[in-house]
């Protein structure tokens, strides 16, 4: 009964490294600086690393459930909660997609507004993004496998940015070190989960990957480079900027771009936004093709038909949130329900599984 | 009777009695070609005659432009007066050919004549005889490269026979296992078709694929080869293409030993072949005759030029129109004051620009040579060079145009060419709107193209994507020799080892 | 066929509904360069800004530029974006934005809500250059230099060349650093105008954004010398009464150390050891016999006039040195009420290293 796709469909595995660190870098990396040093100050580099280790673990429990049941997520919900309940979690699940990208969408479109094109309207940006993302969807999961790794290869050249704020560092930003309580360390891991949620999409994606079991430590690398990329990009911040004028700054990354100094262009904040689009890219196209994919895999209707609506859905959604706090919201509501997933849903779901498993054993014995 | 011309296939295959069905009586057979022959004679060039020979008598017809004139004299007539044959069956041991064809099939004696055969009866009406081939060759000999010309190299290209140039490839592959399999297609211009690979390293699902795609070809004109890729591809709406032409045999030759599969068409000059990526379009021969860094090097070189010619314009346009910060402070003088004065926005000034080489370029095409050194000259400098003057054009435009012009012409490939040539076009326009974001906008949607095209089935952007990094040593550069021990994986090669790279790479320690 | 007529007509309807953003077509705008703040009286400012207009070269490849520079008045606490926009023909863009100047007499007051301008605009780079003009801002910008080149790039090639050598570090990144930071205070290039040139004058030192005082030109090279590593600038060392050596820096390297930072007395130790070369000396001495003698000499000299600085630092109550952050990343009870209480009474002991690496081509 597990889903099976058909091997033309499917992904080589060490593809997972891409995914997971595509769909992770998105928009949370260009302004959670702010957020962690508004909260923790100096020391928000172990809260990253604390995050780091606790998505490590929480993706080994994913791995876990998936490989007991040998589906997707659709699958291990109708094992578990029977059809009409596994259903209704499915949908919510697709849901909470649906959310993940509308949020990537239009924090991307705000970032494009203030920085580079005032009079744009949200549905040029958004049309673009979203129209762009959908060819990427129609082109199914191999497709979007691709623009992962393409994407990530693009934008390799923004990493030079982090050699130019080097002449400008204060190494006494950093200090004194572990200047605050452990207890507040910990608690401002909350922050970082907007920055690490995505990787569920393999509860979807996993009959899609190849010899399953070599990809595993393809997604420990991923979460392991994307918590470095979080925590270097924070320490040069950190040194960079004094801490009260970074509570000021809604997006510390994009500034930083603002220092690189290259000699056949100025200002290289508008080349890194443009190079972002790619970034982005794989955020909404994995998130779009895992809601329309939920919604195929529970009521069996087209997916091209699903994904084209849930694209036109976020495009509408999007334009009636326009102030700025309303995206904060936005952020914030998707950032807790994320925890609530990833911290609470997940290892839920690992224990049921386990029980329900060793009972069906023992009633099988018997 | 017209309709006999556009039978469908179906008929034509009871004829041959492939399924068991009736054969058409002789009454039948005999009125079919009596049907046939009044309509051939109201053609001038038929010529259908009855010679008196020792014991019998016999009828040629034959189309006269297709046949070797001084043939018929020399070869045919004189065995044929001097032979002691009673019976048609018995000519056949004294005429000079090693194969002669005795049928009784009609369809297969209409068709023969039609190609150029010499059709030997006994009377006129007599539904059986003999066809002898005897196609004068009018064509052109072996002649260089237009296209891909190469500096060193050899220089010989394909030519429109069919016969000549699979001797061409022929004389490069002596061996038992390179297959060439016939087939016609067209249903008007039933042209011959050769499928052409090596049994043992082309996978059997390459060759079966383009074989079957060449049977479902439902079309009545196939003139030429070009025709056929289109109908072949994989994304006929695609602007890239997914089966590379080549007129040169050597390249034809290396391909097929990569393990690939091509066909030739009767009357064409190049050879298609396939699966094939996207980088193949822009290696030239020349990169295998020099040393592998000299040849990354030019390679590199190639493809640096192929992305300035598409993104130069739309990135002067978007940088120009929205996003002025970018230009360094030195030079934002020189920019300004070049554009001081021009009526249009840059977007409309590109576009103007644009369109004007691409005029230029066809224009070229079809000026006969003497004129064409004129209107170079006219076209180039004067008209630039006084749109500057006038104001009407800012001269940094304009070389950044001359200059992607150029650079585009790098591509090897004719059919790259122009693909190159319009991608530019989207890219301009989405500058002019929307900046930046707009030229990102569409290089993902040219990606998104990307990643869905296949060749014949296989992945198109290989070895990108998927990553293959033992296929990445002869896409960007060009390994030595030495590196390239297998054959590259995008064809799927029955056999995969090339040369035993141990061997090749032994070296003796110092002094040995 | 027909995913391309639906992707047709879902493509140009796109395009329709739209709102396309505003071009800015770079010669149909107006680039201000350099900015000018002036004290007009009690409720106004005078605000000055400085254009290049490019000649119309029509092909012949000169690129010909003069600067156009203008001053409207405005109150305090309106922009002065408006007023100016209704002097130009074309939209003023404030993308390349060089330089920005401070009449003394506005310093005085404050300057953050101007800096603010600039600060929130994500058009403008965080490496221009700012500085304070004893005087008025509006006469250097109006006046005529004999460069050919703008008055704005100018300014801005003055600061930034000097900021290589014998001046601190200092744009805009600097001084909001220095602002926002606990524990230091911003500080920017004094300019004067001299004739037909513009000199700095010294370092101009603010306590917040208020300026408060100068540390004249001659003090530039040990105040760098404490503040930043660095690997240029020369200065003067006098060997006796009459004779002095122009010695010049190969590598400068400052470290601090700080004792008893949590207490109210704190000790803070500056250490500097520099490498340097001989450039011109006006005696006839024989260097290389006193070699060890010149360098204690230098060394001597440039930590009494260190000492000087910092006496008048403490005196005026400002730290644009950052010591207050250094003993901050000591003391994890810090805060900046404290350390503006003790910092007057602190002790600071400098020590500097010199090591005399050459003595050019001569003897």
């Amino acid at each position: 009964m597990p889903v099976k796709v058909p091997e033309n469909r499917q992904v080589s595995p060490y593809f997972m490294l891409f995914i997971i660190y595509g769909i992770q870098v998105g928009i949370g990396v260009l302004s959670y600086e702010r957020v962690l040093a508004e909260e923790i100050g100096n020391d928000g580099w172990i809260t990253i690393l604390i995050s780091g280790i606790l998505m490590e673990v929480i993706l080994w429990m994913v791995y876990r459930v998936l490989e007991k049941n040998g589906g997707d997520l659709i699958d291990i919900h109708k094992e578990l909660f029977g059809k009409w309940l596994g259903g209704l979690f499915s949908v919510i699940f697709s849901l909470y997609f649906l959310t993940m990208s509308l949020v990537v969408m239009r924090t991307y479109a705000e970032i494009v507004q203030v920085w580079m094109f005032p009079h744009l309207s949200y549905f040029a940006i958004a049309g673009m993004v979203g129209g762009t993302a959908y060819t990427f969807v129609s082109g199914g999961f191999r497709s979007i496998t691709g623009i992962s790794f393409l994407s990530i290869v693009y934008s390799t050249p923004l990493f030079i940015s982090l050699f130019f704020p080097l002449p400008y560092v204060h190494y006494e930003n950093l200090l004194p070190m572990f200047h605050h309580s452990p207890l507040a360390i910990i608690s401002a891991a909350h922050q970082m989960i907007l920055n690490f949620i995505g990787f569920e999409v393999l509860f979807l994606a996993y009959p899609f990957i190849k010899q399953p079991k070599k990809a595993k430590k393809w997604g420990y690398y991923a979460i392991y480079l994307t918590t470095m990329l979080y925590i270097l990009l924070f320490i040069i911040t950190i040194l960079y900027y004094p801490r009260r004028q970074l509570k000021g700054i809604l997006w510390p990354t994009i500034e930083i771009w603002k220092i690189v100094d290259l000699p056949f262009m100025e200002r290289f904040e508008y080349i890194g936004i443009t190079i972002w689009f790619f970034t982005i890219l794989p955020n909404i196209a994995l998130s779009l093709w895992a809601a329309s994919r939920g919604f195929k895999r529970v009521f069996n209707i087209n997916q091209r038909i699903t994904a084209i609506l849930m694209s036109i859905l976020i495009y509408v959604i999007g334009f009636f949130l326009n102030s700025r706090d309303d995206i904060d919201l936005l952020n914030a509501i998707l950032s807790n329900i994320g925890f609530g997933f990833l911290c609470g849903y997940v290892p839920f779901l690992f224990v049921l599984q386990s029980i329900v498993y060793k009972v069906k054993k023992r009633n099988g014995k018997t | 009777m017209p309709a006999m011309l556009f039978r469908r296939k179906s008929k034509t295959n009871n004829n041959n009695n492939k399924n068991g069905h009736k054969l058409p009586s002789r009454a039948e057979r005999a009125k079919s070609l009596s049907d046939f022959f009044s309509m051939m004679e109201e053609s001038k060039d038929f010529v259908s005659s009855d010679h008196k020979l020792k014991h019998m008598t016999v009828r040629i017809s034959y189309l006269n432009p297709m046949v070797d004139p001084k043939s018929i004299r020399r070869d045919i007539l004189p065995y044929l007066i001097s032979c002691d044959a009673t019976k048609l069956e018995d000519l056949v041991h004294y005429l000079p050919f090693v194969s002669i064809t005795h049928t009784k099939d009609v369809e297969q004696i209409k068709e023969k004549l039609l190609k150029g055969f010499i059709l030997i009866q006994k009377h006129k009406e007599d539904p059986d005889g003999l066809l002898l081939e005897l196609t004068a060759q009018h064509g052109r000999q072996v002649t260089p490269p237009e296209v891909e010309f190469s500096v060193i190299g050899p220089k010989t290209a394909f030519v429109e026979s069919l016969d000549t140039n699979i001797a061409l490839i022929r004389k490069l592959l002596p061996i038992p296992n390179f297959k060439v399999k016939e087939m016609s297609v067209g249903k008007v211009t039933k042209t011959k078709v050769a499928v052409i690979y090596i049994d043992g390293i082309a996978n059997r699902e390459n060759v079966n694929t383009l074989t079957q795609r060449l049977k479902d070809i439902e079309y009545d004109n196939i003139i030429d080869s070009s025709f056929l890729v289109q109908m072949l591809s994989d994304n006929k709406h695609s602007p890239f293409p997914q089966l590379v032409d080549t007129e040169r045999p050597d390249r034809v030759v290396s391909a097929l030993i990569e393990g690939k599969v091509a066909f030739i068409l009767d009357g064409s000059p190049f050879v298609i072949m396939g699966p094939t990526t996207i980088m193949e379009f822009f290696t030239a021969f020349d990169d295998y005759a020099l040393v592998w860094y000299l040849a990354s090097f030019f390679r590199l070189v190639r493809l640096g030029s192929v992305a300035f010619s598409v993104f130069a314009t739309p990135f002067y346009v978007a940088v120009l129109t929205y996003h002025y910060q970018l230009i360094p402070q030195d030079l934002i003088g020189t920019l300004i004051s070049s554009r001081m004065g021009v009526p249009f926005p840059p977007i409309i000034e590109a576009l103007l620009m644009e369109l004007t080489i691409e005029v230029l370029r066809e224009a070229g095409v079809r000026l006969p040579t003497k004129v064409g050194q004129t209107i170079g000259i006219v076209g180039g400098i004067v008209i630039g060079t006084a749109s500057v003057q006038a104001n009407l054009t800012s001269n940094v435009l304009l070389i950044l145009i001359a200059m992607a012009a150029l650079a585009s012409f790098t591509t090897p490939n004719y059919k790259m060419n122009n693909t190159v040539r319009l991608l530019r076009f989207p890219f301009l326009i989405a500058a002019g709107f929307f900046g930046m974001i707009g030229i990102a906008a569409v290089f993902a949607i040219l990606v998104a193209h990307l990643l869905k095209l296949t060749s014949l089935g296989r992945p198109y952007i290989e070895p990108f994507y998927p990553l293959r990094l033992s296929d990445l040593k002869d896409a960007f550069v060009r390994l030595p020799y030495s590196q390239q021990g297998q054959r590259p994986l995008l064809q799927r090669p029955v056999d995969s080892g090339r040369v035993n790279t141990w061997r090749a790479n032994f070296k003796y320690d110092i002094d040995e | 066929m027909e995913k391309l007529k639906r992707m047709a007509v879902a493509l140009s309807s796109l395009l329709l509904l739209v709102g396309c953003e505003q071009p800015k077509v770079v010669d149909d705008i107006r680039i201000v360069q350099a900015l000018g703040y002036d004290y007009y009286d009690e409720s106004h400012i005078l605000g000055t800004i400085t254009t290049p207009i490019y000649a119309h070269t029509g092909g012949s490849g000169q690129v010909q530029a003069t600067a156009d520079t203008y001053s409207v008045v405005s109150h305090i606490g309106r922009t002065l974006n408006t007023l100016l926009e209704s002097r130009s023909e074309f939209p003023l863009e404030i993308g390349k934005l060089l330089v920005i100047l401070y009449g003394k007499d506005l310093a005085k007051g404050g300057l953050f809500p101007y800096i603010d301008v600039v600060n929130r605009n994500p058009d403008v780079g965080r490496t221009i250059s700012l500085a304070v003009v004893d005087g008025r801002a509006e006469t250097i910008l109006n006046h005529k230099f004999t460069t050919d080149q703008l008055v704005s790039a100018y300014l801005n090639d003055l600061i930034q060349h000097n900021t290589k050598a014998s001046f601190p570090k200092n744009n805009l990144h600097e001084f909001l650093y220095s602002y926002f930071g606990d524990g230091m205070d911003p500080f920017m290039p004094l300019l004067k105008l001299k004739q037909h040139h513009v000199e700095i004058e010294g370092i101009a030192l603010f306590k917040g954004d208020n300026y408060v005082d100068y540390l004249p030109f001659e003090y530039a090279y040990p105040f760098k010398m404490m503040f930043e590593s660095f690997n240029d600038g020369s200065y003067e060392v006098p060997i006796n009464r009459n004779h002095y050596m122009s010695i010049t820096n190969i590598s400068s390297k400052v470290d601090y150390k700080v004792e008893n930072a949590s207490s109210n007395r704190p000790i803070i130790y500056i250490n500097v050891k520099e490498k340097g070369f001989l450039r011109e000396s006006s005696s006839t001495m024989q260097p290389k016999q006193n070699i060890k003698e010149i360098e204690r000499i230098m060394e001597r000299t440039l930590e009494r006039e260190g000492n000087q600085i910092l006496e008048m630092l403490k005196k005026l109550g400002v730290d644009p040195l950052r010591l207050g952050d250094k003993v901050r990343s000591y003391d994890r009870g810090w805060s900046e009420e404290k350390w503006r209480a003790i910092y007057p009474h602190v002790t600071v002991k400098l020590d500097v290293r010199t090591t005399l690496a050459q003595t050019g081509i001569i003897e």
